[in-house]
């Protein structure tokens, strides 16, 4: 079973913009014919853990936005467990919590982070120009970009990068 | 030689920080100083926004007390309306405010600190986290985590979400509780108060083990500051102002008292309280204004441990319970001096907390809908006091006569606690930094000594940031001997 887990401010123009992606890929997973759970949160923090469902093995797809300065596109990533908690009270890393889940609620799951870049971070509920574009590139190119997540991931923690 | 360590950034706490200590020409350490290194200015850019929307602009200050400035700004907005809200409002507010505090204790409990109790100051840093603690304690881990849930779950259900909920306004809030959500509230107060019990038993068993932190982490005689009852009970979202010294007597002078009261109505809180600034730290300093101005002379410590300390009682069976033994730490009547404490106090008011939600929820009025006084501008200037689990906090707002705002002021509780947490540091300093060896024993009990105050930088300065850890020696005239850094 697949949940997708959408995290951002969507007061703060593309810092929002997971939530469109994450809904363009629940969407699509359905599509597909999978069951999908999808969550929206301001932030990942330990009690989400308890909001996912009942499944055994869980596709956890985290879906973020980040600065334009690390990725100029929707890249997909592989997730490995993550034991460092850089900052356990305000929020946690979606590899962390993979590993809450995996350790306390004895779960399988398997994650993947979509980062899709974001350029204006400032008060506002509209995406910048820039990561609107992204977002029509990636739902043209769908069925590539979203590949990993069909396939069975190795422990390296690769990242898979679309390119046009 | 003189030397000057720096721990740069603090970690598992909420912000960015380091910590510099200075040796002298012998080795002894001579000064030790929390700086906050970041900035973020949410009062100036308030400013010329209506009073309406502060709830929700300052409730984006932080994402682990959202709550707390809700209410602080939601009560600066009625005393701009100049009404008394509806008191099933004010109850509503309550029941969110204890919420808060639940979540919020629970996560600087079990998961910030307990890996230091559990794991040991000296364990290797990359296992004394939360990781670490699930590894060696899963149950501990779990429960931390559904304690917090249940917390995040109610402000969830009164107010829509659990992180920024735009719930309470100036007014009052805007929705009423339904029946069935105030009978799930209540169907799950009972393992909620059962994990509170169980935190408490596990601090008083680890306590014993940290006798030589209880008396260096910041153990030390200062003012005391909270939130009290009328009847000097222990208080979370109104009532008095009071102010204790070391000796646990009123310090309040007596020409501010009005008779018969031990604290003065919060929005006075200017008469007494006062703020400085230093060149090395964006966190101001406040101060208790009548034991003088100078750094710290008037120095003060808000936040659990306080609160339990200005007040007389408790008010629920259970907290009183505890706290009867919470007492017994100090001399018969006196306030509880080691900062050490901080941690004992905040599951004592988890468990009050839960206590006071379970008799809300049986007041037979809770599910009214005469929830908010309408009202326009009416007094000009707006001060809303609360409990935040770090400790008091204090909006105040200045408008013009359409609501928009010319002037705000946020005296939050970490800033409060500023003086109080470099006096632990450098106490902290002066038990384990030998010369310029620098062992990870030392680093740890610096940012733990820090933690016990569960320091909410983001709130305070107003800024947000990540905390690696950063360790600086630097001679007398501060060229960098050697760095470490802890990622």
């Amino acid at each position: 079973m697949y949940v997708v887990i959408s995290y951002g401010n969507a007061l703060r123009s593309d810092d929002g913009a997971g939530f469109v992606l994450g809904k363009i890929i629940a969407k699509y997973l359905s599509k597909k014919g999978h069951r999908v759970h999808q969550i929206e949160t301001h932030q990942l923090t330990p009690e989400l853990i308890y909001d996912l469902p009942q499944a055994n093995d869980l596709k956890v797809v985290f879906v973020d936005t980040c600065q334009a300065t690390a990725v100029d596109r929707i890249v997909v990533q592989n997730l490995m467990f993550d034991q460092v908690a850089p900052s356990m009270g305000h929020q946690m890393t979606p590899g962390l919590l993979l590993y809450l889940v995996n350790q306390l609620l004895n779960r399988h799951c398997t994650g993947w982070l979509v980062a899709i870049p974001g350029w204006d971070f400032g008060f506002g509920f509209e995406l910048s120009l820039q990561t609107q574009k992204c977002l029509l590139d990636f739902s043209q190119n769908m069925d590539i970009i979203l590949q990993p997540l069909f396939q069975n991931q190795d422990s390296g923690g690769h990242t898979y990068v679309h390119r046009d | 030689m003189a030397k000057t360590i720096t721990i740069d950034p603090v970690t598992r706490i909420e912000g960015h920080a380091k910590v510099t200590i200075q040796l002298n020409d012998a080795g002894k350490v001579e000064d030790a100083r929390f700086h906050v290194t970041e900035f973020r200015g949410f009062e100036k850019f308030c400013e010329g926004r209506s009073f309406w929307e502060m709830p929700g602009i300052t409730a984006r200050i932080c994402g682990i007390c959202p709550v707390s400035h809700l209410m602080a700004s939601a009560k600066a907005g009625d005393a701009i309306l100049g009404v008394q809200i509806p008191p099933v409002a004010e109850k509503l507010r309550r029941l969110m405010n204890w919420a808060q505090m639940v979540q919020s204790h629970a996560l600087s409990f079990f998961h910030l600190s307990a890996p230091d109790f559990l794991l040991g100051m000296d364990s290797e840093p990359a296992k004394r986290n939360v990781a670490g603690l699930i590894e060696k304690y899963p149950d501990i881990a779990k429960r931390g985590i559904l304690l917090r849930k249940f917390g995040q779950d109610v402000i969830r259900l009164l107010g829509g979400r659990s992180v920024h909920p735009a719930w309470t306004v100036p007014g009052g809030v805007r929705e009423p509780l339904t029946s069935e959500k105030r009978d799930e509230i209540r169907d799950r107060l009972p393992e909620a108060l059962e994990m509170a019990e169980f935190a408490l038993s596990l601090m008083q068993d680890v306590q014993s083990k940290f006798e030589n932190e209880v008396h260096t982490f910041g153990e030390f005689p200062s003012l005391f500051v909270g939130l009290v009852t009328p009847e000097g009970g222990l208080e979370h979202y109104d009532g008095l102002l009071r102010v204790v010294d070391a000796d646990g007597r009123n310090a309040i002078p007596e020409d501010l008292l009005h008779k018969g009261e031990e604290g003065i109505d919060p929005s006075r809180f200017r008469e007494i309280i006062g703020e400085s600034t230093e060149p090395w730290s964006y966190l101001k300093f406040p101060y208790f204004k009548p034991e003088g101005t100078e750094l710290y002379s008037g120095m003060y410590r808000v936040g659990p441990l306080a609160r339990l300390n200005v007040c007389k009682f408790a008010g629920t069976p259970r907290a009183d319970q505890a706290l009867r033994r919470f007492r017994q730490l100090s001399a018969y009547g006196k306030p509880v001096l080691s900062s050490f404490h901080y941690h004992f106090a905040r599951i004592i008011e988890i468990l009050f907390s839960l206590e006071k939600m379970a008799e809300t929820l049986d007041d037979p009025d809770i599910n009214s809908n005469r929830i908010r006084s309408q009202a326009g501008v009416n007094q000009l200037v707006g001060v809303g006091v609360s409990e935040a689990p770090r400790g008091t906090l204090f909006h105040e707002y200045q408008v013009t006569e359409e609501g928009i705002l010319n002037h705000v002021n946020l005296l939050i509780a970490t800033g409060q606690n500023n003086m109080a947490m470099n006096e632990t540091v450098k106490q902290i300093a002066h038990e384990y930094v030998l010369g310029d060896q620098l062992t990870e024993g030392m680093l740890n009990r610096v940012e733990a000594g820090i933690r016990c105050f569960d320091p909410c930088l983001s709130c305070s300065t107003h800024a947000i940031g990540q905390m690696p850890l950063h360790l600086q020696l630097l001679s007398p005239n501060q060229d960098v001997i050697d760095e470490v850094y802890r990622h």
